[in-house]
């Protein structure tokens, strides 16, 4: 192309340049001569309309979604609460008023009340201001009468969260609190206002988003004292998405009545889903505190008591699974061919290595002994020479195999992964090396190896199926509120890498815990039902305790006391379900965790029969 | 050497710059005072701290489009357009639809409107084709069937989504550009007039909602809680601001929550309510010699090519600031189209500085002698 091309398009440009600069200046002028007629010619009258206007957006809040159990039983709902507000501008004196409240509710706290209503900025005095949450029937009726003494009052009706199986189910579904400044700051929080409840804990706070639903708009025109003349929906308010949990109310409230008395855990499995059937911690809280602004009393109380009753013991508590742990070792052992279902190890109630002494639990020793009766009768000394002839690591593999010493990715927050030591992480904390008696330790499930009550029941899932580990599932399906549709969540099942017929003989040995004489849960057995439950006990050590031991139970201080284990599957030609149960400080797993099992293991298998 | 490195500073344009930054700063304020919360006061609202993010962002974008020298993107122009082409055909078979419209494409999980992409690259395919044409202008009509074309293919894919306003957009701003580039007059009166023609043809095809923006636009009566209330409270808003505003943080209609979009589409309200007559003055104002800024530049650009950019980029300017106050005042009917540099919005800020940029990168690179 030419320059005088180039020339003779810039100069056809340069006169129409001067046109834009023209449209330019001029459309800025309209929009300034607009801007004059609005704010300068009729800026008065829009002042008095601003003034007056009457127009306010209330916001209409979104019902929280409902949690059903899995024969949609409620476990979670609303309940209607009225609260106690007061409308600023319509208040000449407010110490009056406030004096005159305290008569009715004693609770309250005069000088607070002032100090909050001195801090409403003058355009938000129309507002209400809330000042006594969730009023009982009394305190309601009371008021009410005496309306006409108390000028510039409001009851306004709130949704309040109710729990009807709160101690039961208080860690798994979990509470609510009031969102704090911080988090109002936060993008995250953006449709939230400074009085909002959002979940804090279980299923509530893991599930937050779907559950909290889309606040509504509603416009309303008010007189000039603030009363609400007439309203008119903008936009509708979205309820929350309700939750179906596989969770079985009946189950759940039974083990926790059995478990109400003691400190310990249970959770319930459905082997062949790996839905979370039951998951009890106790001691428990009732969740309903938490659905109005709990009081200070009631806090301290939880919050200081020794035995920590907010903690969820079935994902958050660690404890050393002792001879539960006898089973992954078994399979361990099998698949890496240090043993044949033959094998025989001689227990003499001792087992040295070195100059080191690690005891049977009998003392007087258990004779020849193979895999199936190491079983039934937990010997260990079978388990310390299958340590000592194992590599901690190798270990460590099958421990993850079967879920162990990592989360199970369950839907709560807060979940502990437990823990199970390897060589390399012995030398990176304490820079040391692996040493073979720690393996021992390892082998009956005492040492460094911790694992929650909910891994444990994990673990026997894929020993009761005959193979296929499960990623736990709590919720079963989302239920749309609004236009009812469900969307369901899968299991989430994969197949162990290890021979169905050593998963087999494990199964056999389990069998012969609970119905075979000698075995050590044989006091457990279930007969006359037509099915067989099978099992393992486990009594985990706590700490050696000072002095020497004393030879009876019931004579150690509680806090030194053994934990209790008992992991069982039933029926067990065609399992149904997989329990553990830990009862913290409860002495040997036999007698401490295994009637509660056992106990609700019938009460399941039967409501099953009777469906 | 040294003296060398002086003279390109010195060649570098102060008052676009300048100008940006106190817009952008203003923008800062209105949308710190429009998402304000009585309650939890703190210096940076969670808006106005990803607005600075998004800033910063801007930065970087603008510095490129600066440092590449602008005949890199004649080069590219076809290429990109193409390209644009590509994005909005496969908006329309794989594009997120929400509110009845499709007009997002997500990759990576990022979710972005290929529409946006549309007025940059059309003004580069149109520039390259009428700066190397070997006709002389002005046109007649059968001399711009391809400069026709051009826009019209992403034109109707932009209307297909539908998105009225990015297409109306798209339309305006090539429509100033072959203006600028040269056009008979006869050609000129037959355009106005086809395009008033084919306004009222299209009644027919608009979707409901966007008849009743029209419809309450000429009669803001019609329907006072519904969209007319939007444009009602605006006026409100703007008119009790008065001549000397009510001041900082006082807007009574922004803080009742009065205004839809506050801090978007009709930020310039919640300006207007509280800086007055005089505060619009002087926004409007450095909107007008940020524009003829733009102009200027046109008119220094060393070839036709830089020019007609130039013209394109300020076009794109002068419509969204002028559609965007026009709608805010109630010269409009309702459209989202936000407040360039001023309204809360990354997209909207990102596109802008990088169109600084190349009006920079235009003007450092211009003839000296």
């Amino acid at each position: 192309m030419s320059v005088a091309d180039q020339k003779a398009k810039q100069e056809q440009g340069s006169r129409n340049a001067r046109l834009l600069f023209l449209v330019i200046v001029l459309a800025g002028a309209i929009l300034l001569v607009r801007l004059w007629y609005l704010q300068i010619l009729r800026g008065e009258y829009f002042n008095r309309l601003a003034k007056n206007n009457h127009i306010r957006v209330r916001r209409i809040r979104a019902l929280r979604g409902v949690i059903y159990d899995r024969h949609r039983k409620i476990l979670a709902d609303n309940h209607l609460g009225f609260n106690l507000s007061i409308i600023p501008e319509n208040i000449s004196d407010i110490e009056g008023l406030a004096r005159e409240l305290v008569r009715y509710l004693p609770d309250l706290d005069p000088a607070a009340i002032v100090n909050k209503f001195k801090q409403v900025p003058s355009y938000l005095q129309y507002r209400p201001l809330k000042v006594k949450n969730n009023l009982t029937r009394d305190e309601l009726a009371l008021l009410e009468a005496h309306k006409p003494d108390l000028p510039g009052i409001l009851i306004e009706t709130e949704a309040v969260r109710h729990y009807p199986f709160d101690l039961e189910c208080s860690h798994l579904i979990g509470y609510l609190g009031y969102i704090n400044e911080r988090e109002l700051q936060q993008p995250a929080y953006e449709a939230y206002y400074p009085d909002d409840l959002v979940g804090r804990s279980g299923i509530e706070a893991r599930f937050e988003d779907l559950l909290r639903g889309t606040d509504g708009k509603r416009q309303v025109e008010v007189n000039a004292l603030g009363r609400e003349l007439h309203s008119h929906v903008i936009r509708e308010a979205l309820p929350g998405d309700n939750l179906v949990l596989t969770i079985d109310i009946d189950l759940q409230s039974c083990l926790y009545d059995l478990l109400k008395d003691k400190v310990g855990s249970a959770v319930a499995v459905d082997p062949h889903t790996g839905d979370i059937l039951a998951m009890v911690s106790t001691p428990s809280f009732s969740n309903n505190m938490f659905a109005t602004r709990i009081s200070r009393a009631d806090w301290q109380a939880i919050n200081s008591d020794p035995l920590k009753p907010l903690q969820n013991r079935a994902i958050q508590g660690q404890y050393p699974p002792g001879s539960t742990f006898k089973v992954i070792m078994a399979a361990a052992a099998l698949e890496d061919q240090v043993v044949t279902p033959a094998t025989r190890f001689f227990c003499s109630g001792v087992y040295r290595l070195g100059n080191a002494r690690f005891r049977c639990w009998n003392k007087y020793g258990h004779g020849e002994v193979n895999l199936s009766r190491s079983l039934k009768e937990s010997c260990d000394v079978y388990y310390y020479n299958l340590g000592s002839q194992m590599s901690i690591d190798r270990i460590a593999h099958y421990c993850s195999l079967f879920g162990l010493g990592k989360k199970s990715g369950i839907s709560l927050a807060q979940e502990k992964p437990g823990f199970i030591p390897t060589s390399s992480w012995k030398l990176k904390r304490f820079h040391d090396q692996w040493y073979r008696g720690e393996t021992l330790s390892v082998a009956i499930g005492q040492g460094f190896v911790l694992a929650t009550p909910l891994q444990m029941a994990l673990a026997y899932v894929p020993i009761a199926n005959g193979g296929s580990y499960f990623r736990p599932r709590l919720v079963k399906y989302v239920e749309d509120r609004v236009n009812r549709q469900q969307r369901a969540i899968e299991p989430a099942g994969r197949r162990l890498p290890i021979k169905s017929n050593h998963l087999e003989l494990i199964r056999q040995g389990l069998w012969r815990v609970v119905n075979e004489p000698h075995g050590t849960a044989y006091r457990m057995r279930v007969t006359g039902t037509g099915w067989e439950m099978a099992g393992k006990t486990g009594t985990a050590q706590v700490v050696n305790q000072p002095g020497p031991r004393p030879k009876k139970g019931e004579e150690i201080p509680w806090k030194y006391r053994d934990h209790g284990w008992f992991v069982a599957f039933a029926p067990f030609r065609d399992p149904k379900i997989v329990i553990s149960v830990l009862v913290e400080h409860g002495g040997h797993g036999g007698s401490a965790a295994a009637p509660i099992a056992r106990e609700a293991i019938i009460y399941y298998l039967q409501n099953l029969e009777e469906q | 050497m040294q003296q060398l490195g002086r003279k390109k500073v010195s060649r570098l344009d102060f008052i676009l710059p300048t100008i940006s930054l106190i817009l952008f700063l203003i923008g800062m304020l209105t949308i710190y005072s429009a998402t304000y919360n009585p309650v939890t006061v703190s210096w940076l609202t969670p808006y106005g701290k990803r607005q600075l993010l998004w800033f910063c962002l801007g930065l970087v974008g603008m510095g490129g489009s600066f440092a590449i020298d602008y005949q890199f993107y004649q080069k590219a122009a076809y290429l990109l357009y193409g390209f644009t082409i590509i994005l909005l055909v496969l908006v329309l078979l794989v594009g997120k639809t929400s509110m009845g419209a499709t007009r997002w494409l997500t990759v990576g999980g990022i979710a972005f409107q290929p529409a946006e992409l549309t007025k940059l690259t059309v003004v580069l395919a149109l520039s390259r084709y009428l700066a190397e044409r070997r006709l002389p202008p002005p046109y007649n009509l059968k001399e711009l069937l391809v400069p026709f074309a051009l826009v019209g293919v992403p034109f109707l894919l932009v209307v297909k989504q539908p998105d009225l306003g990015s297409a109306m957009l798209i339309f305006l701003i090539s429509f100033a550009v072959i203006f600028y580039a040269g056009i008979t007059r006869k050609t000129m009166i037959t355009l106005v007039a086809a395009g008033i023609s084919v306004a009222m043809a299209g009644w027919h095809f608009l979707h409901d909602y966007q008849r009743q923006r029209i419809l309450t636009f000429i009669n803001p009566d019609l329907d006072p809680q519904g969209t007319g209330y939007h444009i009602a409270q605006s006026k409100i808003a703007i008119g009790s601001g008065g001549i000397w505003g009510k001041g900082f943080l006082k807007g009574t209609q922004n803080l009742l929550h009065f205004l839809p979009e506050q801090h978007t589409d009709f930020i310039f309200a919640v300006f207007a309510e509280q800086w007055g007559f005089w505060g619009s003055l002087v926004l409007i104002t450095l909107f007008i010699i940020f524009l003829l800024r733009g102009l200027a530049i046109s008119q220094e650009a060393k070839d036709a090519f830089g020019s007609y950019l130039a013209v394109g980029i300020t076009a794109t300017f002068f419509w969204q600031v002028w559609i965007n106050i026009g709608m805010v005042l109630g010269l409009m009917p309702v459209v989202g189209i936000p407040l360039p540099l001023i309204s809360y919005g990354g997209t909207s800020l990102l596109t802008s500085m990088i169109l600084i940029g190349i009006l920079l990168n235009i003007h450092f690179r211009k003839q000296y002698f």
